[in-house]
């Protein structure tokens, strides 16, 4: 699982498994509950989706580079640059889930949604950004960086 | 079975033990053997350097429970009991000299002996006579033959040697090899001493009938191989010495001897030289200011005595009189491990052992170095330095904390001092190879100088690797490429290999050993062989 191009595979098709399962039964669940002055919920689901879909590709470019520059000849014997690597990679995904809610939300800013409204939307971006992340990095990771991962530090 | 003896004879001959001795601890050596040094120079600067190369060869060995790490250090080297008996220094007190050790006073009033003592003075200058001989006999082997002829086989050495000779049951099982200088003094006067019929290959200890011995006797001559600078003191200059413009007269003096001779026993006899001339240091007459850098010549020499104990004494195409000659030289006055005469077999036999001795020798460039640049660094880390480590140490020791960490930590005083013993040999192994190479842009065995630093040969160390990633790769005389990093890559697939229940620190060593060779194969392209027998 650690090895290329297994891991590349595997962590697009987590990805895009955990894009369905956020795109699709998750919106339509806001659909049904959300409420909307203005803007259909058609409306609404498509922007979310489509959110959804640039933040689980961020989500996996994040896991590619890293897959890659833990592959490197290059990165052997410097463990501290590695982990400087998916720390920082750590936190731009999870700036860019805040960064999806505040694009959607931005997107219908006539609109007032509830807090539960924004938990579920935090979530789902969560869930295609930096978890996918912690997780595709936690089990795929190449040997030489793998130690390097929250939870097997 | 086959017993392998050493004795090195003089400074030449420590300096052949030295390279015979980084010969097996980089896995290019026999089983076992027992050696020890005739001098006696107690000072002597080479002699120094060997004492301190078995000790920490012994160090190293001793830290995998006296066994081999992954094929370095394969030859157990045996040595006399007691650590003071490395070395016949010949004479049990100091300040002697040839007078007082012949007793010529007592001859010159016993009117019995007076004549003797008359004698003494024809055949020996006044300055023969007195000089003190401590240092050593000073380029004049006449004096060396005189005293060495008796020697001392109540006490060690030669009573742990003669001990062991007598276990030998067959005739020739007991190999015996002597390396010496022809051109010095202790050496050219030693090697044709124990060379002699009843002094050593048919002594009381060694004959099992009037025909037969226990003994195969190997000698290996060192004909001049090096210069110095001989510059020197006013108080050295009114001391008995030998320059080098000396060697050639005195090489020719004992070449005749030895041609003259038809009675010395020995069954091989190898004799070394070089035309170079190179300049190995300053000028000693002797004691420590006789430290010499080492020569590729004292190499071969080595390889002289792996050959002599895999083949000598058997006899291949003979002339008349039982005899084979096979000569070897260089192509030019560049040398490569593809000039080296490493046995006596031929054609393809001979370029096999040469890649093989490469391949070991590369290795354990790659060995010596990873610990030193790397391994040792490893170890430094700690919880203190908070620095993340390398997947192969987290898989090996990754749970050091349980059991007793005292043996599952590497860290731990007591397995750090084990891997530091293997990386102090590897240490002065570099130093053996760049000392050989230093300044003589013709001997082109290994670039070790890419990857070390230091302002002499006897003081360089490894680099940290960091400061440049790809000097491992350009250690070939040829030249290539390669990475440090793919070193460390290499480390964890064959730490997920090992099997290995031992302690950390030999773990850890083996494992090294292990991807040095692994690298040496795959990175640097100079393929593993096997020993041609």
């Amino acid at each position: 699982m650690r090895t290329s191009p297994l891991n590349y595979l595997l962590a697009l098709a987590t990805a895009g498994i955990l894009w369905a399962i956020c795109g699709v039964p998750v919106g339509n669940y806001l659909a049904d509950n959300i409420s909307l002055q203005q803007a259909t919920t058609d409306d609404f689901v498509r922007v979310f989706r489509i959110a959804l879909a640039i933040a689980a590709v961020l989500g996996f470019v994040g896991c590619a580079h890293w897959f890659f520059y833990g592959s490197r000849e290059a990165t052997a014997g410097d463990m501290p640059g590695a982990r400087r690597v998916w720390n920082i990679w750590s936190l731009v995904l999870l700036i860019s889930a805040v960064g999806m809610v505040a694009g959607v939300v931005l997107s219908f800013s006539n609109e007032s949604f509830v807090a539960r409204d924004y938990v579920v939307i935090l979530l789902s971006a969560s869930l295609v950004t930096w978890v996918l992340f912690w997780v595709a990095s936690l089990l795929m990771s190449p040997r030489a960086v793998m130690y390097c991962v929250l939870g097997r530090r | 079975m086959a017993r392998n003896y050493f004795i090195g004879i003089g400074g030449t001959g420590a300096r052949v033990a030295e390279a015979l001795i980084h010969l097996c601890a980089a896995g290019h050596g026999p089983k076992d053997f027992f050696f020890f040094i005739v001098d006696p120079d107690h000072g002597n600067g080479n002699l120094g350097r060997t004492r301190k190369l078995v000790d920490a060869y012994h160090s190293a060995r001793a830290a995998v429970g006296h066994r081999d790490i992954g094929g370095f250090f394969g030859t157990e080297i045996h040595t006399p009991p007691e650590k003071d008996k490395l070395v016949w220094h010949i004479f049990d007190r100091q300040n002697v000299n040839l007078d007082s050790y012949l007793e010529l006073d007592n001859m010159r009033n016993n009117p019995e002996k007076a004549a003797l003592a008359m004698l003494a003075e024809v055949l020996f200058t006044d300055q023969e006579l007195t000089t003190d001989l401590n240092e050593g006999f000073r380029g004049h082997p006449a004096i060396g033959a005189t005293v060495m002829s008796v020697r001392d086989d109540k006490h060690d050495p030669w009573k742990s040697f003669w001990k062991d000779v007598a276990q030998a049951t067959t005739a020739g099982e007991a190999k015996v090899f002597l390396a010496g200088s022809i051109f010095g003094g202790t050496g050219a006067a030693g090697v044709p001493t124990f060379g002699a019929k009843e002094v050593l290959k048919f002594f009381k200890d060694a004959r099992l009938d009037d025909s037969t011995s226990r003994v195969t006797l190997g000698g290996c001559l060192v004909l001049p191989y090096f210069s110095f600078n001989t510059e020197k003191s006013p108080s050295e200059e009114s001391k008995m010495h030998v320059t080098w413009q000396d060697f050639p007269l005195a090489t020719r003096a004992a070449l005749d001897y030895y041609f003259l001779r038809k009675d010395l026993q020995f069954d091989d006899l190898y004799l070394l030289g070089d035309s170079l001339g190179q300049e190995v240091g300053e000028f000693g007459a002797g004691a420590s200011k006789q430290e010499n850098r080492p020569h590729y010549v004292e190499l071969v020499a080595a390889l002289a005595a792996l050959d002599f104990w895999e083949r000598g004494g058997r006899s291949g195409v003979t002339d008349e009189e039982g005899k084979s000659f096979l000569t070897a030289g260089r192509d030019s006055d560049v040398l490569s491990f593809g000039d080296l005469p490493v046995t006596r077999l031929a054609g393809e036999a001979i370029v096999a052992e040469q890649r093989r001795l490469k391949f070991n020798t590369v290795a354990m460039v790659v060995f010596s170095y990873a610990l030193g640049a790397y391994g040792l660094e490893v170890l430094r880390h700690g919880k203190e330095t908070k620095k993340e480590e390398d997947t192969w140490y987290k898989e090996m020791f990754g749970k050091a904390k349980r059991g007793n960490a005292q043996d599952v930590d590497p860290r731990s005083d007591k397995q750090r001092s084990k891997v530091e013993a293997a990386e102090l040999f590897g240490e002065k192994f570099l130093q053996w190879l760049y000392g050989m190479s230093s300044g003589d842009d013709n001997v082109q065995l290994t670039r070790v100088a890419t990857i070390l630093r230091g302002a002499t040969w006897d003081a360089v160390t490894p680099k940290p690797w960091k400061s440049d990633e790809t000097a491992i790769g350009r250690v070939l005389a040829e030249g290539g490429t390669g990475k440090f990093q793919t070193f460390i890559n290499i480390l964890d697939p064959v730490a997920q290999a090992f099997k290995g229940q031992e302690e950390a620190g030999p773990r850890m060593l083996r494992v090294f050993a292990q991807a040095a060779k692994q690298f040496t194969a795959e990175v640097l392209g100079v393929p593993s062989v096997q020993e041609v027998r």
